[in-house]
């Protein structure tokens, strides 16, 4: 699986060690970062929307601004992730395509954990649908 | 302040007694529901508290569910909202400091209500710290979404609420 991955220089060290465990892992990891964090994030939107990757990780600060960056995109339902439950959950019910990772709050292990939980988690659909269909007429 | 919450079926319970926190602080606290615990859709929620923040109906806006992530994305998808689903208060902080974030949100099944109040109180009280480029940065975000129908229309979901009627979403 082709994973875009991406980060300012706040996020540089950790997306580096979470890309090098993914592809430990046998993903192919997309290298997209940017200084610029809403060019890093647009980057991994992009790959999404029109690259046919299914997986994106935006790694800064805090995560609080690829979130708000990706989620203003039609289409796009981004998750800023710091903890086992939601890495998961995200993917089974929100369809999450993009996980913000801040390399303020969560340290390297945890952060791998989350990318593989988020990467290898399907979405359960079904039911969930309406929710997606409902952001997507949002925006 | 006036603030807006929400939350979806999942987290009712808990919403409400952020509600009460904030409510004993002395703020003016607006709840769009969801009021119970039967089933709903967290677009709903997000959308009505991201309408009344955008709208300058209140000050702030408090969205849960069970991450919060699907009603944080529903706020979110709002022209004007500048969303942040925290577990942290140090997160909740930056949010507001670096980007001015209008709508604080969070997991009902993620982080307890003691969390959940510390958050909260810590979003509160801390004040955006401009410098040109987080200026410009806002102003991006804020640019990204087109004048839609989606703050004028409160019908927008109708069509999907009667194709869930119609069973139309099954598991």
């Amino acid at each position: 699986m082709k994973v875009a991955i991406a980060a300012n220089q706040d996020g540089a060290r950790l997306k580096d060690v979470v890309k090098k465990y993914l592809a430990d892992k046998g993903y192919e990891m997309v290298d997209f970062s940017d200084d610029d964090i809403f060019t890093a994030t647009m980057n991994v939107v992009k790959a999404i929307k029109e690259e046919g990757i299914t997986r994106g990780i935006v790694v800064d600060d805090y995560g609080v601004a690829p979130f708000m960056i990706a989620s203003k995109n039609h289409g796009i339902v981004c998750a800023p992730t710091y903890e086992d439950y939601t890495s998961s959950m995200t993917r089974h019910h929100n369809s999450t395509q993009i996980i913000a990772l801040g390399a303020n709050i969560t340290a390297d292990v945890l952060s791998c954990q989350l990318a593989e939980n988020f990467v290898k988690t399907e979405y359960d659909g079904g039911r969930h649908q309406i929710r997606i269909d409902m952001l997507n007429r949002e925006l | 302040m006036k603030i807006a919450i929400g939350c979806d079926h999942i987290v009712t319970d808990i919403k409400i007694k952020a509600a009460e926190f904030l409510k004993k602080q002395g703020h003016e606290v607006i709840d769009v529901g969801t009021y119970d615990f039967i089933r709903t859709h967290y677009p709903i929620y997000g959308r009505k508290v991201g309408v009344l923040v955008a709208t300058g109906q209140v000050d702030l806006g408090v969205c849960i569910c069970g991450t919060g992530i699907g009603i944080n994305n529903g706020a979110q998808k709002v022209k004007g909202v500048r969303a942040a689903c925290v577990t942290d208060v140090q997160t909740a902080v930056a949010a507001k400091e670096h980007l001015n974030a209008n709508v604080i949100g969070c997991g009902g099944r993620v982080v307890g209500i003691g969390t959940i109040e510390y958050i909260l109180d810590a979003f509160l009280k801390a004040e955006y710290k401009p410098t040109p480029e987080r200026d410009a940065l806002i102003k991006k975000i804020d640019n990204m979404i087109p004048d839609n129908d989606c703050i004028t229309n409160d019908h927008i979901f109708d069509e999907y609420l009667k194709k869930w009627d119609e069973g139309f979403y099954h598991d």
